[in-house]
């Protein structure tokens, strides 16, 4: 599987994101603030889009604010929980 | 119950006539009628009941795209009924100041927003319910939603009381213009349909859902589902001139007990639900001038509002009384009265906000 | 001063929630600093919860539908306020009552036995739509006691039990009713249990609020609600005050749906106003019962802002022994603020063992005597809806 890959399409589906294609996400953009701009509200339901397709389990925002830091970050930690 | 005028300086609808005032008056003139159909599954096969549903896009040139697609369809209908009554007083948002309260009023909440919720609770075993779908089915989210698309930092209160929803937060309306806690309030119902309540239209009225919807028909149940919104931009009435006149009573009384006057124009909230029938046809009597506006926007519980503002355009266009008594009653004997008076100084803008 | 026209007697008090179930029980738990954590399952894991002793909830509310929960909660704190202020039935007869009841849970449809059948395909049967329509909240106290004044049921989220307070006692000024019952009540609930889970902002463990390891909330349930008359039906019967509505206050964040603005500048808002109603400034307030729902940003707004707004002024949140009631929450803190009052003394922040090195100052970690003038009561709202109450003792 392309967990990055993945990542984009699910990304723009079940967060409603219109604007955006998951080809036009670089790996390396921030997912917060700048980059996709994501809020804190989007942080948790990202935390839900994780385990709904990776069955990765994020357990609070404080393991979440490193995963979260841009798409690369987020495949990084899927892949290391997926092997663990 | 209480003496102060207010007065009201917008008016803001959508719904299954369209969106706005020219669709009512449209509507007015060539009769109201449902505009959708919406399938329910029954033990005998699916059933097709009709449906004044109405259409959301036009909310997207009041919000951001960050608000578009964090939005509930619940809190869209809100913010574009507001933000047409707004409009229509020549106010603009952002408001970026404290000086607004605002209040939305529902009978049916934010169900669908609820039954959202829930499906993301029951799918993966219950593994990932949404946060996203969580704060959006809260019932304060619409009033949320408007406070930060307009950046008013004012009051808020929602409200959930049925069909006496638009009545009893009237009453709040006026206390907050009457202490002076704002300048102006920007009031409205907002109702939304969903197939939980279309499910349950079809289990409680069977065939007797086909409508039209027969208001003055007190034997027959002949409720058509509605949803939309109704908003009204309401300020101090003393002194000043009102855009489209004065709410100059608020009364909450039981259907049994009250009388309106021998000559009043009197604009029943009859939706064609026989549990009411009786409360319209005792309150009805011998009132010769009789209007019922459901027709044009469905069975809803929160058509109060609607009535109240369908009967401001109506004057203003010159299609209806100048002094109205729009009434609503509920299947537990309570009885809301909102009487206007549409003095008109149509160029009456809003200098309060 | 106070602004002595504006104030509105309370006349009557009643509350049930985890710590008790009347208003004396729920004042002897907690000044006794005494928690009682229940856990309770959400899908496959347990939590922390606030529930109701079986032996303190009102007739049938585990026997009967789900649904009529948030009412009986409420009438049954109603019917202790109402005894509490020497309301009789009779004595209600032919007057003007308002109710004003805030609710979370009490005016949501979400039946989610009914909605798994029905998503199913099963079609259910519609008695549990019929059940909803007849237990909204306020309608139910309404007709517990054959009441035919205006009824509101607040859903403001976590404000809602202040709101309705508030509310009431701008209905008095105005001669909308002479006599309210307000206040709020929410009963535990999987589906809000689910939403909050979701939001990632509860305990694992007991909630503690204001500590530095705070985590989040936990969740309770239960009722409080205050009678408040006008100062002429005071006089008519000659009923004893037991505190006034001095102030209120309510102000937007416009911020966030789900995040508070971290500079707290809506709740300093609410703030200003409610003090200012009750013309008074902080430097007049003897103590404030805090949200303090545990969440590290709710308490860190407060955590901040009380030290600053009201320097040497002692603040506590009682959610420790309570969990957040929702809708309840500022109704049952509104009767622990006029009991603090009247004891002339406020409840430790239980839960509270570090201090937060953020914060400018640190809750009442033990109960702490108090001048019982003035208490402030603060609700803040999912959304960012505050509303603050300015409450004084009788004598105010």
């Amino acid at each position: 599987m392309d967990i990055a890959r993945k990542l984009k399409e699910v990304i723009v589906e079940d967060l409603n994101l219109e604007e955006v294609t998951p080809d036009e996400i670089r790996d390396d953009a921030p997912l917060f603030g700048e980059g996709l701009g994501l809020d804190s509200l989007d942080a948790v339901e990202l935390v839900v889009v994780v385990k709904r397709h990776f069955g990765v389990e994020i357990k609070d925002m404080t393991e979440g604010r490193e995963a979260f830091a841009s798409i690369q970050a987020l495949t990084g930690f899927i892949e290391e929980h997926l092997q663990g | 119950m209480n003496g102060r005028p207010l007065a009201i300086m917008g008016v803001g609808l959508v719904g299954g006539f369209g969106v706005g005032k020219q669709a009512v008056l449209e509507a007015l003139a060539k009769g109201g009628a449902p505009n959708e159909t919406v399938t329910v599954e029954t033990p005998s096969g699916p059933r097709r009941l009709p449906a004044y549903q109405a259409d959301v896009a036009a909310v997207r040139p009041f919000i951001s795209a960050g608000d578009w697609r964090r939005m509930n369809r619940f809190g869209k209908l809100a913010v574009l009924g507001a933000s047409l009554a707004l409009q229509d007083a020549g106010c603009k948002a952002p408001l970026n100041h404290n000086h607004l309260g605002l209040i939305v009023a529902s009978g049916y909440g934010a169900s669908k927003s609820t039954f959202d919720f829930l499906d993301s609770m029951l799918e993966d075993d219950g593994r990932c319910p949404s946060p996203t779908l969580f704060s959006n089915s809260v019932a304060s989210s619409a009033a949320s939603h408007l406070s930060i698309v307009l950046q008013s930092g004012g009051p808020s209160l929602t409200v959930s009381q049925f069909e006496m929803s638009p009545l009893s937060a009237l009453l709040t309306a006026s206390t907050w213009l009457a202490e002076g806690r704002v300048q102006a309030v920007l009031f409205g119902v907002v109702d939304e349909l969903c197939p939980v309540l279309s499910y349950s239209y079809e289990r409680f009225f069977g065939e007797q859902t086909s409508g039209p919807i027969e208001p003055f028909h007190w034997d027959k149940q002949t409720a058509v589902m509605g949803e939309g919104a109704a908003f009204l931009l309401l300020a101090p009435g003393e002194g000043g001139a009102a855009a489209y006149g004065w709410i100059d009573q608020l009364l909450w009384t039981r259907s049994d007990r009250w009388a309106a006057p021998a000559d009043a124009a009197l604009v029943l909230g009859a939706d064609g639900h026989r549990c009411c029938a009786d409360a319209y046809r005792r309150l009805a009597g011998d009132h010769a001038q009789l209007t019922a506006y459901s027709p044009l926007y469905g069975s809803l519980p929160g058509g109060h509002a609607f009535d109240v503002a369908i009967s401001a355009l109506a004057a203003q266009a010159g299609r209806g009384p100048n002094r109205v008594w729009p009434i609503k009653c509920d299947a537990e004997g309570n009885c809301g009265v909102i009487s206007c008076r549409f003095d008109r100084a149509p160029d009456a803008k809003s200098s309060y906000l | 001063m106070t602004h002595a026209s504006k104030a509105i007697p309370i006349t009557g008090l009643g509350c049930l929630c985890a710590a008790g179930g009347t208003v004396p029980e729920v004042a002897k738990t907690l000044f006794a600093g005494q928690r009682n954590v229940q856990y309770r399952s959400v899908g496959e894991r347990r939590y922390p919860v606030f529930q109701l002793a079986p032996q303190d909830a009102p007739p049938r509310y585990f026997e009967g539908a789900e649904c009529e929960r948030c009412g009986r909660l409420a009438v049954a704190a109603a019917r202790e306020a109402l005894t509490h202020a020497g309301l009789t039935q009779q004595a209600l007869v032919g007057r003007t009552v308002g109710v004003c009841i805030g609710t979370t849970v009490g005016s949501a449809m979400n039946n989610e036995a009914f909605y798994r059948h029905f998503r199913e395909g099963r079609m259910p049967g519609i008695e549990p739509i019929r059940r909803y329509l007849r237990t909204n909240p306020a309608s139910m106290v309404a007709r517990a006691f054959d009441l035919s004044g205006p009824c509101q049921t607040i859903v403001n989220a976590c404000s809602s039990g202040s709101v309705a307070i508030g509310h009431a006692a701008e209905w008095i000024r105005a001669g909308v009713c002479d006599v309210a019952i307000a206040g709020g009540a929410d009963m535990l609930c999987n589906v809000i249990h689910a939403g909050f889970l979701s939001l990632l902002i509860t305990d694992s463990e007991a909630c503690r609020p204001f500590d530095r390891r705070r985590q989040g909330l936990n969740l309770g349930e239960g009722a409080g609600i205050v009678v408040m008359e006008s100062e002429s039906s005071v006089r008519r019967r000659g009923a004893v005050v037991q505190a006034r509505l001095c102030g209120y206050g309510n102000a937007c964040d416009a911020f966030h749906i789900s995040a508070p603005e971290p500079t707290g500048r809506g709740l300093k808002r609410a703030i200003d106003l409610a003090l200012a109603e009750a013309g008074l400034d902080c430097g007049d307030i003897d103590f404030i019962n805090a949200h303090g729902t545990a969440t590290p940003e709710n308490d860190r707004v407060e955590g901040r802002l009380f030290p600053e707004l009201f320097a040497e002024v002692p603040f506590s949140s009682t959610k420790g022994f309570t969990g957040h009631t929702l809708g309840a929450a500022g109704g049952i803190e509104a009767v622990i603020t006029v009991v603090c009052l009247q004891r002339k003394q406020i409840v430790g922040n239980i839960g509270f063992e570090e201090p937060d090195p953020e914060f400018p100052g640190r809750p009442a970690a033990e109960n702490t005597p108090v001048r019982g003038r003035y208490g402030l009561s603060d609700s803040v709202a999912f959304g960012g809806n505050n509303a603050v109450l300015v409450l004084g003792g009788a004598d105010a």
